[in-house]
């Protein structure tokens, strides 16, 4: 499939409605998923999410499916809480998670459709630990489970795999840890790697990205984009272009549900700042991808969320009839 | 040697804070309703955590935010950008942003707990100079360096704390003296940031350091200054131990000794070790007045496992007593 300039893809989540947190492709997944496959093909998106209306949270379903006791509620801030893993006996991966919910999502469309998994390193800071004591023998058990995952939808025909490392900002010291760990879990696979982070210091772990055993980095940068004089991280970018090494997926759309919708020029502009600074030239401009900062799952409603994709293709479009190659 | 314990305390695990979570996440909050819960929460925690034989608690921060930014809620010249990790962890803080002069307009006051519990609690804060070195400075600030920002968030605070009575007890939490791999700019700032922050004030104070490694210096910095407790974390730098053993000091010392979980283990602490460490201190402070807590807040586990924490600080806090 030939991409167009700027290729546009969602992260991941879709808010979804209120029910019991599962981790499985219910009758109520399914019709979600169906129409949220069809609001991004009306949108023009080119790379397609599932939206994860059968996640639960991101390392709580994989210790539900590794047979782990699950712990009660810790929080992360503000209202949000997760239950985290207990990890007390060696990992072994027997049934894969994330296929199931690809070949649903991907039989919907003729656009490739991304499988969805979590990163390990995400996997064992996200966990409580009772069985491995050293932080490399946690990421690398479960960077064995995460390739089982990653060997199951490629098999299954994904040619896109997303690994969500929103806790590359966490340990930010242990780069080669992160490294391997990300490393294995994509051993022997030859589908497109994406790396999905967020919510990180990223001027403490920007300079680590490029080393990065994948072929795209998807980082979220809307609010540095609207003062990049005053953004540290684009200041790195700019001396040292990510799109150098690997291609980059850009967050334009700022998705906090307290965030109003942004207008069209405001996305434009953020758009064409990312191409100042990561595409100067044509070959690194190719390199571009755009999506919005990070998933919608905190939204309670998709209307709102519909209406910041729609404002980020209405923007790409704009920017795309200017830059013709 | 008493007990403590530092940070947000899990407020999740029973009936009443299931329902402050639901009105925190309603579409509508209805601010008198949340209000009334936050404080029934507060209570519950309190009277849970003296129960379990905390003899200096916290309010559990029931009402903050994050256990950074909640103190700048309601001030003039801060706004709040997007969400970082704090630390190494998965807890997350507001990113603080300077936009003009610090000033107080409306600080929420824990000591209201003292209203809505029977029980006095410690007042706890991010530190001044951990504040400074979360915070981005805008372009409309009007202060140039973390130094002058710094010294801004110690003359907010000294107007809280001028209020404060002797028998008050406030806590500045400043991980950033010592946070693993991260800068540690100006510490020499540090005695008359404090100098000038608890001038004139009389509550009893405590700086609490975590989730690092100490060198001589520092510590021979933190017991330059004028606070009455130091606390440190052994559970992150096992030869803190000497390090304090090689001092000569008559502060008071916080002793981090018990794992909050913030590395994400959550085995059993062995206390028969712990306790062997603090009786060994015998002869350089006054055991008497120390305290013994977790090295980090108890939020980063559940509620049912912070419960057996407290329950051996008491054990572990009974034994050095005996």
């Amino acid at each position: 499939m030939t991409l167009p300039l700027l290729p546009t893809s969602g992260v991941g989540s879709w808010p979804k409605k209120k029910r019991g947190q599962k981790g499985n492709l219910d009758a109520v997944s399914k019709k979600e998923t169906a129409e949220f496959i069809k609001n991004q093909e009306q949108l023009g998106i080119d790379i397609l999410v599932d939206g994860e209306f059968y996640r639960g949270d991101m390392a709580t379903d994989y210790g539900r499916a590794l047979a782990l006791p699950i712990a009660d509620w810790t929080r992360s801030y503000g209202n949000r809480f997760w239950k985290k893993p207990i990890v007390d006996r060696q990992l072994i991966a027997k049934e894969a998670l994330q296929t199931e919910p690809y070949i649903y999502a991907q039989s919907l469309t003729t656009h490739p459709v991304k499988g969805m998994l979590t990163g390990p390193t995400t996997l064992a800071n996200w966990s409580l630990h009772t069985y491995y004591r050293k932080r490399e023998d946690r990421v690398f058990a479960y960077a064995d489970v995460v390739n089982f995952e990653a060997k199951e939808l490629e098999k299954a025909g994904a040619k896109y795999i997303q690994i969500d490392e929103p806790a590359i900002g966490e340990y930010h010291w242990e780069a080669e840890l992160f490294n391997e760990g990300l490393r294995r879990a994509r051993e022997g696979i030859t589908a497109y790697i994406i790396t999905h982070i967020c919510y990180g210091d990223f001027k403490l772990v920007y300079p680590r990205l490029k080393n990065l055993s994948v072929d795209q980095i998807d980082i979220e940068l809307a609010n540095d984009l609207d003062r990049p004089e005053q953004s540290e991280l684009i200041t790195q970018m700019k001396k040292d272009p990510l799109t150098q090494y690997k291609d980059v997926a850009v967050g334009v759309i700022d998705i906090r549900p307290d965030v109003p919708v942004e207008d069209v020029d405001t996305v434009t502009r953020r758009i064409k700042t990312t191409i100042d600074i990561l595409g100067p030239t044509p070959d690194l401009l190719q390199r571009i991808w755009i999506k919005p900062d990070c998933g919608f799952r905190t939204h309670k409603n998709p209307t709102t969320a519909y209406a910041k994709m729609k404002v980020m293709m209405d923007a790409v479009k704009k920017v795309r009839e200017q830059y013709v190659l | 040697m008493k007990t403590t314990i530092n940070g947000p305390y899990p407020r999740i695990g029973s009936e009443l804070t299931q329902k402050l979570r639901e009105e925190t996440g309603a579409e509508e909050t209805h601010p008198t309703i949340l209000q009334h819960l936050q404080n029934d929460v507060t209570k519950e925690l309190v009277r849970e955590l003296v129960t379990a034989g905390i003899d200096l608690p916290n309010d559990g921060l029931v009402y903050a935010n994050d256990e950074l930014s909640w103190p700048l809620e309601n001030t003039d010249g801060i706004t709040f950008g997007g969400m970082h990790k704090t630390l190494h962890t998965n807890i997350i803080h507001r990113h603080i942003i300077c936009t003009g002069e610090i000033k107080q307009k409306h600080f929420i006051n824990p000591l209201h707990t003292t209203a809505v519990t029977e029980h006095s609690v410690k007042l706890e804060l991010p530190g001044p100079y951990t504040l400074a070195c979360h915070t981005e400075i805008g372009k409309t600030a009007p202060y140039k360096n973390i130094e002058e920002i710094a010294h801004a968030y110690a003359e907010f605070y000294r107007g809280v704390l001028l209020s404060r009575k002797k028998e008050d007890f406030v806590q500045f939490n400043e991980p950033s003296i010592i946070a693993y791999k991260r800068e540690h700019p100006n510490l020499e700032m540090l005695p008359e940031l404090y100098q000038n922050m608890l001038h004139k004030t009389k509550a009893q104070t405590a700086i609490w350091t975590s989730s690092g490694h100490y060198t001589r210096q520092t510590i021979d910095l933190l017991f330059s200054l004028p606070v009455d407790t130091i606390g440190i974390d052994f559970v992150w730098d096992q030869n803190v131990e000497t390090l304090l053993k090689k001092i000569s000091t008559d502060k008071n010392i916080g002793f981090g000794i018990v794992d909050s979980g913030d590395t994400g283990w959550c085995g059993q602490d062995d206390k028969n070790s712990i306790v062997k460490t603090l009786r060994s201190f015998a002869g350089y402070t006054y055991l008497s007045k120390a305290l013994v807590a977790p090295n980090a807040t108890l939020e980063h586990l559940p509620r049912n496992y912070a419960q057996q924490k407290i329950k051996l600080l008491r054990q572990i806090a009974d034994e050095v007593n005996k």
